[in-house]
């Protein structure tokens, strides 16, 4: 089970590594309450992003307990953990990773179009209306992705991670294309909605400039304590 | 599923040119051996209607099959002629009505049969306008020939030199159209119909000039014994027949001799053919009695075997059609690797991504098997009319 007041993020002796390459994470413990608005610094190839796809479901712990919004990840089928991430989790990208060949409207309802969990609703259209409007491209619905600036398509991206109402935001460098205005824009679009939402946003990111906006800052080179990083 | 579907369809519509290659692709793969299956099939049937309909057929020895081709579908060169006096022979058997075919002429690429009206009968040819030609050098015209050169009763059609180089040989003949045929949807809608007298006229075999015997011909005649008289070039010879001059019309030479491509004998009866069938086998002279349907069922034996190389050189195309559609949906997959990590990172499970590129595969296959079928209907439903339209151009 999981709720909003149950602890984001619980990890207990993680531990993982990938087949292909020396990289190891284990981290001793984290916690992260509910609500926390977390951003999580570090080198490059230290593993940060490797941890938000260990809190998503997309890959298992190999040792060690993650519980997510109170929900053992670690423990979940590929099925319960593609529900679990669809119906729980809002994924921002730092390449926004919008379709193409999908419209603005297309694309922000695609969680609800890949998946069978949920079944695309009249409400459902009036909330991705509603997040266009809140992120400044309501007028854009029916452009293709092709014709918006890379502002436009992060806050895309954003509004499709909020399509769901997420109790859990995990966003991976979600500012890294964009110049200092949409920087802000993006992250207070995000900010806001954990806010108002009561949801929590764990962010990864390497834009010092921006770290003063989060509730807790972690750095990940000290949460690791593999003797070997990637 | 709806939403799989959804999006593989928003796929294919946006690189719709790459989407459209790949269907006309996989429809031609389809469609081009059930439309040579159907084309043959069709051709086969319409060949063999008119092959069986004229079970007898008498000509020179030589090519059976150039004979047929000739005699009943109006094409290829002339086969070698066998004398008028054959005519006579059928009717003395008493087995068959003969009728005389000489189909050697063309008018501006049509074929100009010169026949007799028993011809009309046994086709069941109808005039839809005017009459039947009553006289030497009237002329009765198929439909598509009235068609195409929006000829009508009183207009007049004009034979063709057999070569450009043949200025001392046959001279044009100018007949007039006295009446136009129903269409028939056979070789007869492209052909001109003659008296078989007419066609010899054209030949050359008769001809009709200004009497020498009058006063104004004087100039030409260079010698006169008796009742023959030599003339000279500046003599008039008439190129059209008219109620004017058609007295002076007339033939020289042996009649029984004049020449036919072919005579159709239209039997009394089975029993009637088969012995003139045996007849004809017994004889040792230059003349044949061949079976058209037999030839035709010959010829299309060929084209079933040249169909079955052609079926069977297409299927290997088609296998390799199917390979490079396959590769070209691999490479795609493998290029779209980032869009299917991404629809797996925001709850895309592996099912669904199989299932979506999977749609756009049936997507594909569905609307090519669609189009294959229609197109291959549209060439069942169209291909006779086609058939026919090559068959009497």
């Amino acid at each position: 089970m999981s709720d909003l007041a149950a602890p984001l993020v619980v990890a207990d002796k993680l531990g993982f590594a990938y087949d292909t390459d020396s990289f190891e994470l284990n981290l001793p413990g984290l916690s992260i309450a509910s609500r926390e608005t977390v951003a999580i610094v570090g080198p490059s190839g230290c593993g940060k992003t490797t941890l938000l796809h260990l809190i998503a479901g997309i890959l298992k712990p190999q040792s060690g307990r993650l519980r997510v919004l109170g929900s053992d990840v670690g423990a979940m089928s590929d099925d319960q953990a593609r529900d679990f991430r669809l119906q729980k989790i809002g994924m921002v990208f730092q390449s926004f990773e919008l379709l193409d060949y999908l419209s603005v409207l297309d694309n922000i309802l695609l969680p609800v179009r890949i998946g069978s969990a949920i079944t695309l609703s009249s409400s459902i259209r009036q909330r991705a209306s509603e997040l266009a409007k809140q992120m400044g491209i309501a007028d854009k619905l029916s452009r293709p992705i092709t014709r918006l600036s890379q502002g436009e398509r992060q806050r895309v991206a954003v509004a499709r991670a909020l399509l769901l109402r997420p109790p859990l935001l995990l966003a991976d460098e979600p500012t890294g294309n964009l110049d200092p205005n949409n920087k802000g824009r993006v992250l207070s679009l995000l900010l806001d909605y954990a806010g108002q939402e009561g949801a929590g946003l764990i962010t990864v990111t390497h834009d010092s400039t921006l770290l003063d906006r989060f509730s807790r800052v972690l750095d990940f080179t000290t949460l690791n304590q593999a003797e070997t990083t990637a | 599923m709806r939403g799989i579907f959804y999006l593989a369809w928003r796929y294919l519509a946006w690189h719709r040119w790459k989407s459209l290659i790949l269907v006309a692709a996989i429809t031609l793969v389809v469609f081009l051996p059930a439309a040579i299956q159907v084309l043959v099939d069709q051709t086969a049937a319409q060949l063999g209607v008119r092959a069986a309909s004229t079970p007898l057929l008498i000509g020179a020895k030589g090519s059976p099959l150039e004979l047929t081709l000739n005699s009943l579908y109006l094409q290829s060169t002339p086969p070698a002629s066998l004398p008028f006096s054959e005519v006579d022979m059928v009717r003395q058997q008493d087995l068959a009505t003969p009728i005389p075919l000489y189909v050697r002429f063309k008018s501006q690429g049509a074929a100009i049969v010169g026949t007799s009206l028993a011809y009309f009968d046994y086709r069941g040819l109808a005039i839809a306008s005017g009459r039947s030609m009553a006289v030497l050098g009237e002329a009765v015209i198929g439909s598509s020939v009235a068609r195409d050169r929006s000829l009508s009763v009183g207009d007049h059609v004009l034979s063709s030199p057999e070569s450009a180089f043949d200025i001392a040989g046959v001279y044009p003949l100018k007949m007039p159209v006295v009446g136009i045929l129903a269409p028939s949807f056979s070789a007869d809608d492209n052909a001109i119909f003659v008296d078989v007298k007419t066609a010899w006229v054209i030949e050359g075999l008769g001809h009709g000039h200004q009497d020498l015997a009058a006063p104004e011909a004087a100039r030409a005649i260079l010698k006169k014994d008796g009742d023959t008289i030599v003339a000279n070039a500046s003599m008039v010879e008439y190129n059209e027949i008219t109620e004017a001059n058609r007295d002076s019309f007339h033939f020289h030479g042996d009649y029984s001799q004049r020449p036919l491509t072919a005579i159709i004998p239209v039997a009394k009866d089975e029993k009637s053919a088969v012995i003139l069938a045996g007849r004809y086998q017994a004889r040792d002279d230059d003349v044949q009695l061949i079976s058209p349907p037999r030839v035709m069922d010959e010829l299309m034996a060929t084209i079933f075997t040249v169909r079955q190389f052609v079926v069977a050189a297409l299927s290997v195309v088609g296998m390799a059609t199917a390979l490079v559609v396959i590769l070209v949906f691999l490479l795609s997959l493998r290029l779209r690797q980032s869009e299917m990590n991404t629809l797996r990172s925001i709850g895309g499970g592996r099912w669904h991504l199989a299932t979506l590129a999977a749609a756009e595969i049936l997507m594909v296959v569905v609307v090519s098997g669609a189009l294959a079928m229609l197109l291959t209907w549209l060439t069942e439903r169209w291909g006779t009319t086609v058939i026919q339209a090559l068959i009497v151009s």
